[in-house]
C-alpha cells in the first residue's frame, strides 16, 4: 500500500507543472558620469504570475562599490503585482578608464518560506536591472547607432544616423557619407548628410535622403562613415528597398459561365532584383455569413528578377449565386507575403476581383488638401476683415472731418 | 445734419460688427489651436490626451527630425524617451515628452524540461547555468519561447 502511494506521489510530482514568472523595470538606467554624483534610482519588481514568493537582491558589476541597496530581501503575496524599491548611487570623484561602466541589481526569485526552507534545489530565475554609467572620453568621441534606415513609400530612402558625442569636448562639424551597395556588391549611390554640431554628451540624428525611385527593389547594404573635426567613425547596415516584392498587376477571368469552372489569370510582376521562388496566389471568398465558401490556390511558381508571369488558379462555381462577395487575396513567396481585402463580383458571365489598388495615399492627400484649404480660407477671411476694418475707419474719419 | 449723424452711426455699427467678427475669428483660431493634455500608459499601450487635433507626431529626439505620424489616440511603443506634438487644422501644439521604461519579464514553465517565455518589452539576454557553471547564453525576443532540456538556473537581463 505504502509502495503504491509512493509511486503515485512520484507520478504526481512529474505531472505537476511549476510556473515561475518574474520581472524588473526599468531593465536599464543610463546616466552620464559626474564626479561624486549621488543619486537615488527607483526600480520595481513584477510578480506577474501573482504568486506568493520572496525575492533576494544582489549587486554586481564594476561599479558595485558605488551602489547601496535599500533592501536585501522582500516577500510578495499573491495579491501584490509590483513592489517599488530603490538603490543609492554614490560615484567616485574620478573613474580612470573612459567608456561604459556598469552595475547590476539582481533580483532572485525564492520560495516565500525561504527562511524555514533552507537550501533551494531546482530551477531558479533571476532578473537584472542594469545601471549604465558613461564616462566621457578625453577629447572628441563619436558613437553611431544607424538603426533607423527607412525605405519610404514615395521611393525615397531616409538614412537616420543617431550619433552621440561621448567625448568631453564639443564637436564642431560632423557629417555622414553613406555608400550604398546592391546585393552584388556594386556601389549604386553615395549620399551625404548635412553638417551638424554635436555638444559633449549630446545625441543627434544625421539625416540623408536618397531618391531611389529608379532603383530596383531588393537587398542593399550601406557603409556609413562620419567625419568629425578631422576624425572619423564608421558603421555598416543592411536594408531592403521595396515594400512589395511581387505585385499583382491585374486578375482576369475569361470565358466564364456561372456554374462552370472559372480560370483566374493573375499577372504578377517581380520588382525584386533577385529571383522569387515558392510563389503562389491564394484567394479566399466569404459568403454572407462570413464563412469560407471558396479557397482557391494556384500552383507554385518561380518568378525571375524584374519580370512578369501569369499565375493561374481555378474555382468550381457550382452552387455559387450571382452577387458581391468579400474576399482576401494572398500572394505568398520565399521573401514574405502580401495580402489585401478584395470584393469578388460574380455575374452570369463575368467575375471581377476589385480592390487591388491601394487607397491610403489618396485619403492622406485629401486630408492634407482640406487642411490647406481651411487654413487659406481663415487667412483670407481674416485679411478681408482687417482691410474692411481699415477702409471703414478711414471712411468714418473722412466723414468726421 | 441728422442724415450725416445717422450715416456715422450706421458706419460705427458696421465697424463694431466687423471688429467683432474679426475678434471671433482670431479667438477661434487661438481657441482651436491644438493642445496636448497628457500621456497615460496602461497594459503596454500609450494613451494620448489632446484637443483640437486629428493626429500626433512622435519622435525620439526633440528636433523632430524623423517623426512618425499617428492618427490614433492610442499606440504601442517600445521603451525609450519620446517627444510628441498634436497636429490639428490650425497648426501644431507645443512639444511634450514622456518615457517608457524597459521591462525585463520572463516566465519559466518547469515541466519535464524548462520553457522560458519573454513577456517583457525588450529582447532578453538569458544566461543559463548549472552548478555554478555557465552552460548557455542566448537572446530571447519579445514573446518568444525557448525550451531547455535541463532544470537550470537562469539570469535574465535586457539585451543591448
Amino acid at each position: 500500500m505504502i509502495k503504491k502511494f509512493f509511486v503515485l506521489g512520484i507520478c504526481i510530482l512529474f505531472l505537476i507543472n511549476f510556473v515561475f514568472a518574474l520581472g524588473i523595470t526599468p531593465g536599464r538606467t543610463t546616466i552620464d558620469f559626474e564626479p561624486n554624483l549621488k543619486q537615488e534610482i527607483a526600480f520595481s519588481v513584477i510578480n506577474s504570475e501573482h504568486k506568493d514568493m520572496a525575492v533576494i537582491f544582489d549587486v554586481r558589476g564594476d561599479l558595485n562599490q558605488s551602489i547601496s541597496l535599500n533592501k536585501a530581501f522582500e516577500e510578495f503575496s499573491a495579491s501584490e503585482e509590483t513592489k517599488s524599491f530603490s538603490y543609492s548611487v554614490d560615484l567616485p570623484s574620478e573613474i580612470e578608464t573612459p567608456g561604459l561602466h556598469t552595475a547590476e541589481i539582481v533580483a532572485i526569485e525564492m520560495p516565500k518560506d525561504l527562511k524555514s526552507a533552507g537550501t533551494v534545489i531546482g530551477s531558479r530565475l533571476a532578473v537584472i536591472s542594469q545601471l549604465y554609467v558613461h564616462v566621457p572620453y578625453p577629447g572628441k568621441y563619436l558613437e553611431l547607432d544607424p538603426q533607423i534606415i527607412n525605405a519610404q513609400e514615395d521611393g525615397n530612402v531616409l538614412f537616420l544616423i543617431a550619433a552621440v558625442n561621448r567625448g568631453d569636448l564639443d564637436i564642431g562639424n560632423a557629417k555622414a557619407t553613406i555608400d550604398v551597395y546592391d546585393s552584388f556588391g556594386e556601389k549604386v549611390a553615395i549620399v551625404e548628410s548635412e553638417q551638424r554640431e554635436i555638444l559633449s554628451g549630446q545625441r543627434i540624428e544625421l539625416i540623408a535622403k536618397w531618391s531611389a525611385t529608379k532603383i530596383n527593389a531588393g537587398d542593399y547594404r550601406v557603409y556609413i562613415s562620419v567625419t568629425y573635426d578631422g576624425e572619423f567613425v564608421d558603421a555598416e547596415k543592411n536594408f531592403k528597398i521595396g515594400k512589395n516584392v511581387l505585385e499583382i498587376q491585374r486578375i482576369e477571368v475569361n470565358d466564364f459561365e456561372l456554374g462552370g469552372i472559372a480560370k483566374f489569370n493573375a499577372l504578377v510582376e517581380n520588382k525584386w532584383s533577385e529571383k522569387i521562388t515558392d510563389a503562389y496566389l491564394n484567394l479566399i471568398v466569404y459568403n454572407e455569413k462570413d464563412q469560407t465558401m471558396a479557397d482557391i490556390k494556384s500552383q507554385v511558381y518561380e518568378v525571375d528578377s524584374l519580370s512578369k508571369t501569369n499565375m493561374i488558379a481555378y474555382w468550381d462555381t457550382v452552387g455559387v449565386k450571382k452577387g458581391n462577395y468579400d474576399g482576401k487575396l494572398f500572394l505568398k513567396h520565399n521573401k514574405g507575403s502580401f495580402d489585401r481585402d478584395v470584393t469578388v463580383r460574380v455575374s452570369n458571365d463575368e467575375i471581377l476581383v476589385m480592390g487591388l489598388s491601394g487607397e491610403v495615399l489618396i485619403e492622406k492627400l485629401k486630408k492634407s488638401n482640406l487642411q490647406m484649404i481651411l487654413i487659406i480660407a481663415v487667412i483670407v477671411l481674416g485679411t478681408l476683415n482687417l482691410l474692411w476694418f481699415i477702409v471703414l475707419r478711414k471712411f468714418i474719419m473722412k466723414r468726421k472731418r | 445734419m441728422k442724415n450725416k449723424k445717422d450715416k456715422i452711426k450706421r458706419a460705427t455699427k458696421v465697424f463694431l460688427v466687423e471688429a467683432m467678427v474679426f475678434l471671433i475669428i482670431v479667438g477661434a483660431i487661438l481657441f482651436l489651436t491644438p493642445k496636448i493634455i497628457g500621456v497615460n500608459q496602461e497594459d503596454k499601450l500609450t494613451f494620448f490626451k489632446f484637443t483640437n487635433a486629428y493626429a500626433i507626431l512622435i519622435d525620439d529626439n526633440p528636433e523632430f527630425s524623423s517623426p512618425e505620424k499617428i492618427n490614433e489616440k492610442t499606440t504601442k511603443l517600445g521603451p525609450g524617451e519620446y517627444y510628441w506634438r498634436a497636429v490639428g487644422l490650425f497648426g501644431e501644439s507645443e512639444t511634450g515628452n514622456f518615457s517608457i521604461d524597459s521591462e525585463v519579464v520572463i516566465s519559466m514553465d518547469v515541466d519535464e524540461g524548462t520553457t522560458l517565455k519573454n513577456k517583457g518589452n525588450v529582447p532578453a539576454r538569458v544566461v543559463e547555468s548549472s552548478g555554478g557553471i555557465i552552460t548557455g547564453n542566448m537572446i530571447i525576443e519579445i514573446n518568444e519561447e525557448r525550451e531547455f532540456s535541463n532544470q537550470s538556473s537562469f539570469e535574465v537581463r535586457q539585451n543591448d
